[in-house]
């Protein structure tokens, strides 16, 4: 099983890991516009965006700052690879798959471009890019995988923000960081989705983070759940509808 | 300086091959397209979204639980044809369904039973095309019937479609043969009414995840009101209206109870069930409430002239339509408020 582990301690925003991506994958462009809102601008993960700089500019300061009263925040953020993944489940055609390195990816030779994993995605990430039909995200370099190559973002990454491995080994360096961070006084660092128990929605996020303020300021869910999980009930308050239709039609037709 | 071909070659004026405007800018004399997203056709640079509507605009501050109140998940890419399926594919399984019980008293109910069958046929076909058409690659709709895959609500309810188109189709057959596929299509016809209220529950949208357990009813009862609907404003004889009015009658009152069920169930958390009280949605269900209250008023009267029992038909065909497409815009809204996916979750 393999993922990322982002510790946004790291980041320094160069986006050589939004570059990296776009060379490695050979994505198009996205226009280049400027949003106005700090150095952010790329603004949102797409079909043609799988990786995403988020730059969050605080009226607080951080314990290790010496800007005063303020404070950066930045984070790369990518597809999180669920471990119970709600675009695979809502895929109708099989395209969405779990790969042997346990990520998960989108046969785009299958994909026929329904739509459902857009909204199936409880963190956003997918999409389909319409002059082209079909829904596209974050692969986690699975072409570099099968070739023993770290994926392309982690190896671009100047401050080991992004850091690739194998899960087990991951989360050990993970909770080290933040015991060493809470150490030097930074008791907000926390990490999100690294296993099922701290977010038993998703089963725990291939690609989890290190943050330092409510996931929401980083345009995170708070607590993520798969669709399923919910939508599954609904599927017995249908039945019982069914039992009413049923019902209802036949008593209009019997009464005399 | 401009060249013939109205671009700025990258470094060589007299270049012949300049790099294709695709947003890669890769020479394909100099290098393979053979990345991961090197099969992602680019008809124009895709400024992707949210950046269409821009709804942060002047916001430039990150406020306290968002950031720059940019949405959290992404709309559905869904167009029309996907609410007005959920509209026809509930019409013809409760056609299918209305059809099949009146086989009970078939000598009275000939009329209706062809009418029935032949809106069931109809929209079997009509609902394939729709949703066919709203494929963001059409040529690969088959490839739903690749696998069967019962955690998702889409691969079943094309499933349940298929075996409703094949039987709703036989059932156009005239004799016994036609009598057995009519009850198979009834049968397919009872979640065909229905999985679409589970399919929009399937989805991380708040408004139509926190709606879970109405959904379905909604969309049941909905189905119920279209056939009762249909029925009225086709020309029957007075013994298949007495049965349309009975099936309106129960059908638009179970309908307006599972509207405020539904309602009741979003009031939980008051940022979720706004957009059904606010913008384009909110006017829908307005509008969808008024014309099914004034629908079942006329279906309620006992002895009318014609002219008003069409007239509620049509209302109830139009409270219906406006149900679907209000609860298809007010998903689309609820996933473009970053604050309901975060109170939904938080609250």
């Amino acid at each position: 099983m393999k993922g990322f582990f982002t510790d946004t301690t790291l980041c320094i925003g160069c986006k050589a890991c939004e570059v990296a991506c776009k060379q490695w994958n050979q994505l198009p462009d996205d226009g280049f516009t400027l949003t106005g809102l700090s150095y952010d601008n790329t603004g949102h993960l797409g079909a043609s965006t799988w990786r995403h700089v988020a730059f969050v500019e605080r009226p607080v300061p951080m314990n290790t700052s010496i800007a005063g009263n303020f404070s950066w925040l930045m984070m790369s953020d990518v597809c999180k690879h669920c471990a119970r993944a709600g675009c695979l489940e809502a895929c109708p055609t099989g395209a969405i798959t779990r790969t042997e390195f346990g990520t998960v990816y989108i046969q785009p030779d299958v994909c026929n471009g329904c739509g459902y994993c857009v909204s199936a995605c409880p963190f956003g990430v997918v999409d389909r890019r319409e002059d082209d039909g079909r829904a596209w995200k974050c692969t986690l370099c699975y072409d570099r995988l099968k070739s023993d190559m770290t994926p392309a973002c982690a190896k671009h990454c100047p401050t080991a923000s992004i850091q690739y491995g194998d899960l087990v080994e991951l989360r050990v360096k993970a909770e080290a960081r933040v015991k060493e961070l809470h150490g030097r006084g930074l008791t907000e660092a926390h990490l999100y989705g690294e296993s099922a128990e701290s977010q038993p929605g998703t089963g725990g996020l291939n690609a989890f983070f290190l943050l330092c303020d409510k996931p929401e300021k980083y345009n995170l869910p708070p607590a993520p759940v798969v669709p399923t999980k919910i939508g599954r009930k609904s599927w017995k308050s249908m039945g019982a509808a069914l039992v009413g239709l049923a019902a209802l039609t036949l008593a209009a037709v019997v009464t005399p | 300086m401009r060249n013939g071909s109205g671009r700025f070659p990258l470094s060589d004026e007299t270049d012949a091959h300049p790099p294709p405007r695709d947003g890669r800018n890769i020479d394909e004399r100099l290098g393979i397209l053979g990345g991961e997203g090197a099969l992602q056709k680019v008809k124009e640079i895709d400024l992707g979204r949210p950046y269409e509507r821009r709804p942060w605009r002047g916001e430039a501050t990150s406020d306290e639980s968002s950031y720059y109140g940019i949405p959290m998940l992404k709309e559905s890419v869904w167009k029309w044809p996907i609410p007005l399926y959920f509209y026809v594919g509930g019409l013809a399984g409760g056609s299918a369904v209305l059809s099949a019980a009146a086989l009970l008293r078939k000598r009275r109910l000939t009329g209706m039973i062809r009418a029935g069958r032949r809106i069931a046929a109809a929209g079997a076909v009509v609902s394939a095309a729709l949703l066919i058409q709203d494929l963001g690659v059409r040529r690969r709709f088959i490839y739903m019937l690749r696998v069967f895959r019962p955690s998702s609500p889409m691969n079943v309810g094309t499933w349940i479609l298929s075996a409703f188109g094949a039987s709703a189709t036989a059932a156009l057959l005239p004799g016994a043969i036609g009598d057995a596929a009519s009850l198979a299509a009834g049968v397919a016809g009872l979640p065909l009414a229905g999985y679409t209220g589970v399919l929009l529950a399937n989805t991380a949208v708040p408004l139509w995840q926190n709606a879970w357990a109405n959904l379905p009813p909604v969309f049941v009862a909905s189905a119920a009101a279209s056939v009762a609907s249909a029925m009225e404003i086709l020309p029957l004889s007075p013994a298949e209206h007495r049965v349309a009015r009975r099936m309106a009658v129960t059908g638009k009152l179970a309908e307006l109870g599972a509207d405020v069920a539904l309602e009741r169930q979003l009031q939980r958390v008051e940022r979720v069930g706004r957009p059904l009280d606010q913008g384009l949605s909110g006017a829908l269900w307005k509008a969808a409430k008024t014309c099914k209250a004034a629908s079942l008023l006329c279906s309620v009267l006992p002895r009318k002239p014609a002219w008003l029992r069409i007239c509620g038909g049509v209302l109830g065909t139009a409270g219906a339509l406006c149900t679907r497409f209000s609860l298809f815009h007010g998903g689309r809204a609820s996933a473009r408020d970053p604050h309901a996916t975060v109170l939904a979750q938080t609250s």
